[in-house]
């Protein structure tokens, strides 16, 4: 799992790739958690790299955004792919976080 | 395999589980599911079924039949069959949300086939099935 995080504007968008589960959930938390202390609370996740998500990612983008909105901010989704966005969708996630077709696009919604 | 039911050890059965479904070439979306399914029921065993006691063996078996995939999950926690498992509102809005919990949930949704047993002397088998077909 890898995350790399790019400015645009004032939205912060990490970038993921690879598998988003119980073994990377909490690299992945700190990583963003990191993000949102450092004052980046509008926050866009690209999901087009990732492969893989499981409950225990579910549960990071859950404090991800939770941690956002208490800032002032929010945490958005972009680029899931077709199996990762079941998921999602599945589990509610799509009803309480913004998902957008592409990053460009959730960069642009915080406009 | 068969490893410790152990933080230490979800690397080599996660691993294992992911490896081994890449490896029979099933369609990536079924195999997306069944390695979720499977990931949950291990992590619920390390995280909650072997929890406050020395933890015993998971091991963990996949295969394949023509028409889908299978996979195994047998750990000596107390038992805990799934329909044991809390119910999960998905539609439930954000402010009560608590992280977690999903588990189970997604597990049932990802799969078309799920039984649990328990055999002497205490021996929990999860077996799970998921259909391949063309529309996948």
């Amino acid at each position: 799992m890898e995350i790399e995080v790019q400015q645009e504007g004032d939205v912060a968008v990490a970038a993921f790739r690879g598998s988003l589960d119980r073994l990377t959930a909490n690299e992945a938390l700190q990583a963003l958690t990191q993000q949102v202390l450092a004052g980046h609370a509008k926050l866009v996740a690209d999901l087009s790299g990732l492969d893989y998500i499981s409950s225990s990612g579910l549960r990071t983008l859950l404090s991800v955004m939770k941690d956002c909105r208490a800032k002032g901010g929010d945490f958005r989704l972009a680029g899931a792919s077709p199996d990762v966005g079941k998921v999602l969708e599945l589990s509610g996630f799509t009803g309480i976080l913004k998902t957008f077709p592409t990053r460009d696009a959730a960069v642009q919604s915080f406009a | 395999m068969t490893r410790p039911g152990t933080e230490e050890a979800l690397e080599d059965l996660l691993g294992f589980a992911e490896g081994a479904l890449a490896e029979l070439g099933a369609d990536s979306s079924a195999t997306f599911a069944m390695r979720l399914a499977v990931e949950e029921a291990v992590t619920n065993v390390v995280t909650h079924g072997y929890a406050g006691r020395e933890p015993g063996p998971v091991t963990i078996r996949i295969a394949r039949e023509p028409n889908a995939l299978l996979a195994e999950v047998e750990d000596q926690a107390p038992p805990f069959p799934p329909e044991a498992a809390p119910e999960v509102d998905p539609s439930a809005p954000a402010d009560v949300r608590v992280p977690g919990g999903l588990g189970w949930y997604l597990l049932r949704q990802m799969v078309d086939g799920l039984s649990y047993e328990t055999r002497p002397p205490g021996i929990n088998v999860l077996r799970l099935t998921k259909k391949l077909t063309e529309e996948v």
